[in-house]
């Protein structure tokens, strides 16, 4: 058994190896190779001629990972101090176990099945570290930079890893049915798995059943979720005290909550409630 | 012979396959059948999960039974004759004719299926790896020629790859994954019972009827789909301490007994409240009138308002009304039916 160093193991997982792997002709569907199998002369891999064959390794047999919708995944490698190259059978065996292993490290699994928990999602998109976006069906709500997703980060950021709430569909200006023209944003921090740069799901659903609340009492609910003085929530929203009061009456039936901190519990534990916009608070339509 | 084997492992590779689509258990379900039919050519076929607590079996995906058929095998009826067959005790499959008794003995039998035209059949017990009894398999055909003993042996190896594509609390995992440092969790059900969480230990503080669970429950039944409250360790020997306890609301999916998952985990940082904040806060939150906290606490009007400015300033919140919320939203605050006097 042939021990590597904790440098030779370190350069394992550095750029190195990627572009000795690309130099290799490992990063696209190829059968599994063996030394013999490269395109290339093995001794002019800087991985294998400074690492691998000074720590007495002297054969490898690996291959690329793919998932089974074609995405990159990764390498798979296995190196062995005994010279003699991996039997055609052996070869065979592996490549056909070549899907599940893909399948086993995925990391996007972990992602899809936290997408999952939101059944009725029509798009969505993975936040990841670097502020980059993974599309799945995507939506015009959920390009970098945007409102939702920046009221999506601020609620993660905050320490929580589930969080709903509604926002207006652009789609739609229908203000009738506040059922109509709303969206439900569910953001879901993925729990840490390798490589550790995905770092929460945003998905768009329909809205959940609203209580018959009104969009202004969604806005009003968002002002008193981030904790605005009522006497703000009515020059937020250019309305008079009487007509915010009103609003509220309103909403604490409606909930069967007893007090305006229960009422603002309540909607944001059941995601019934649109973020008021810290730049900008929503322009009243007349109260 | 061989080619029978490599028609078993195809349909078993098909099958690990299906098991891995990331899509719900009804997807999965009805996917499921169409390699089981390539194996045993049935004329009717139901995956069904059994909700124990109010005895029903409904039926994830069915085909070839009429209406009247598919109620009764989702029925009480139907689940105690499976449980007199022995199925949930055995976990092997039976065929029609490996019954000890007399087939007619059995309503189902009798009064149902053979009078629909069937005269053969199968159940399948469905198991999971971590051996949880989730439901079955049941297939009939017209045809009275029993299934071969070679297929059969294929359909056992195969329920634990069938139970687990059709496993609900696969999706209860990942809920209960969301909390990464949880210690202990439990799954609340319709009943008000509980169920363990597979990968999880249970707690003495999440046995049913306990506070926790008891008020992981009102929230759940309030319309929250989500809370977080913290809850007193209780360890004698130990300082005092306090676990965060959190509820999530369970996926939507068949066979509906499952509401919410009760997570434990460290509290976090507790912004140094004191037992006293954490306990005005709680009764705020859960919707007490400050008169009724402070005639519920024996406390004066004075001391609630400096226990509520106390925490307000170490939450950092600009407004007793932002610290209600804030402590709302992260879960900083002991219930009132959790909170013990100190």
């Amino acid at each position: 058994m042939v021990q590597l160093c904790a440098a030779d193991m370190s350069v394992l997982d550095g750029p190195q190896l990627t572009a000795d792997l690309e130099e290799a002709g490992m990063q696209g569907p190829r059968p599994l190779m063996r030394i013999a199998d490269l395109p290339v002369p093995v001794d002019t891999l800087p991985m294998w001629s400074q690492h691998l064959y000074p720590s007495g390794i002297r054969q490898c047999l690996g291959t690329a990972l793919f998932a089974a919708d074609g995405r990159y995944l990764g390498a798979i490698n296995t190196n062995s101090a005994d010279p003699r190259p991996a039997t055609e059978a052996a070869c065979m065996l592996m490549a056909r176990a070549l899907p599940w292993i893909a399948h086993a490290i995925d990391p996007l699994r972990t992602v899809v099945a936290v997408a999952r928990l939101v059944g009725d999602a029509g798009a969505g998109v993975v936040l990841t570290r670097g502020g980059a976006i993974v599309a799945l069906p995507d939506h015009a709500l959920l390009v970098p930079g945007s409102r939702v997703l920046a009221a999506a980060g601020a609620r993660l950021a905050d320490g929580h890893t589930l969080t709903t709430f509604l926002c207006p569909d652009p789609g739609s200006d229908s203000d009738a049915d506040p059922c109509v023209g709303l969206l439900r944003v569910s953001a879901i921090t993925c729990p840490p798995a390798p490589p550790g740069h995905l770092c929460a799901v945003v998905l768009l659903s329909p809205p959940p059943h609203l209580c018959g609340l009104t969009r202004r009492d969604l806005q009003i609910l968002g002002l008193m979720v981030a904790g605005w003085p009522m006497t703000r929530v009515g020059a937020a929203l250019g309305a008079t005290a009487h007509a915010v009061t009103g609003h509220i009456d309103h909403i604490l039936t409606l909930l069967g909550a007893p007090s305006r901190q229960v009422a603002a519990i309540r909607a944001l534990r059941r995601g019934l409630y649109i973020p008021a916009e810290p730049a900008a608070p929503p322009r009243g339509d007349s109260g | 012979m061989s080619s029978r084997v490599a028609r078993g492992d195809r349909v078993v590779a098909e099958v690990a396959q299906i098991a891995a689509m990331p899509a719900g258990i009804t997807a999965r379900a009805e996917a499921v059948l169409a390699p089981l039919h390539r194996l045993i050519r049935f004329d009717a076929a139901r995956i069904a999960l059994l909700d124990s607590q109010r005895r029903r079996q409904p039926a994830l995906s069915s085909h070839g039974y009429d209406e009247k058929i598919q109620q009764y095998l989702q029925g009480p009826e139907t689940i105690r004759e499976l449980e007199l067959l022995g199925l949930e005790r055995d976990r092997t499959p039976l065929r029609m004719k490996d019954l000890t008794i007399c087939p007619s003995a059995l309503t189902v039998w009798r009064e149902q299926l053979h009078p629909a035209g069937f005269r053969e059949g199968i159940a399948v017990p469905l198991v999971t790896a971590d051996g949880r009894y989730l439901g079955l398999f049941g297939a009939n055909t017209v045809s009275a020629t029993p299934l071969s003993d070679a297929a059969r042996d294929l359909l056992q190896r195969l329920a634990p790859l069938i139970a687990h594509a059709v496993d609900p609390m696969r999706s209860i995992t990942t809920l209960a994954a969301l909390v990464g440092d949880a210690v202990a969790g439990v799954v609340l059900t319709h009943t008000g019972d509980t169920v363990a969480v597979p990968g999880l230990p249970g707690h003495r503080l999440l046995t049913p009827g306990a506070p926790v669970p008891t008020e992981a429950a009102t929230c759940y039944a309030d319309g929250d789909t989500r809370a977080a409250f913290l809850t007193p360790s209780r360890q004698t020997h130990a300082a005092p301490g306090y676990l965060k306890a959190t509820m999530l609301a369970c996926p939507d999916q068949s066979p509906h007994d499952l509401t919410a998952i009760v997570l434990l985990s460290p509290p976090g940082d507790l912004h140094r409240l004191s037992h006293r904040e954490m306990t005005v806060l709680g009764m705020l939150i859960t919707g007490f009138a400050p008169a009724q906290v402070i005639a519920r606490l024996g406390i004066t009007a004075a001391t609630m308002r400096t226990a509520l400015e106390h925490a307000r300033i170490k939450l950092g919140a600009p407004s007793c009304e932002a610290a209600v919320m804030r402590a709302a939203d992260r879960g900083l605050y002991l219930p009132p039916t959790i909170a013990t006097p100190r």
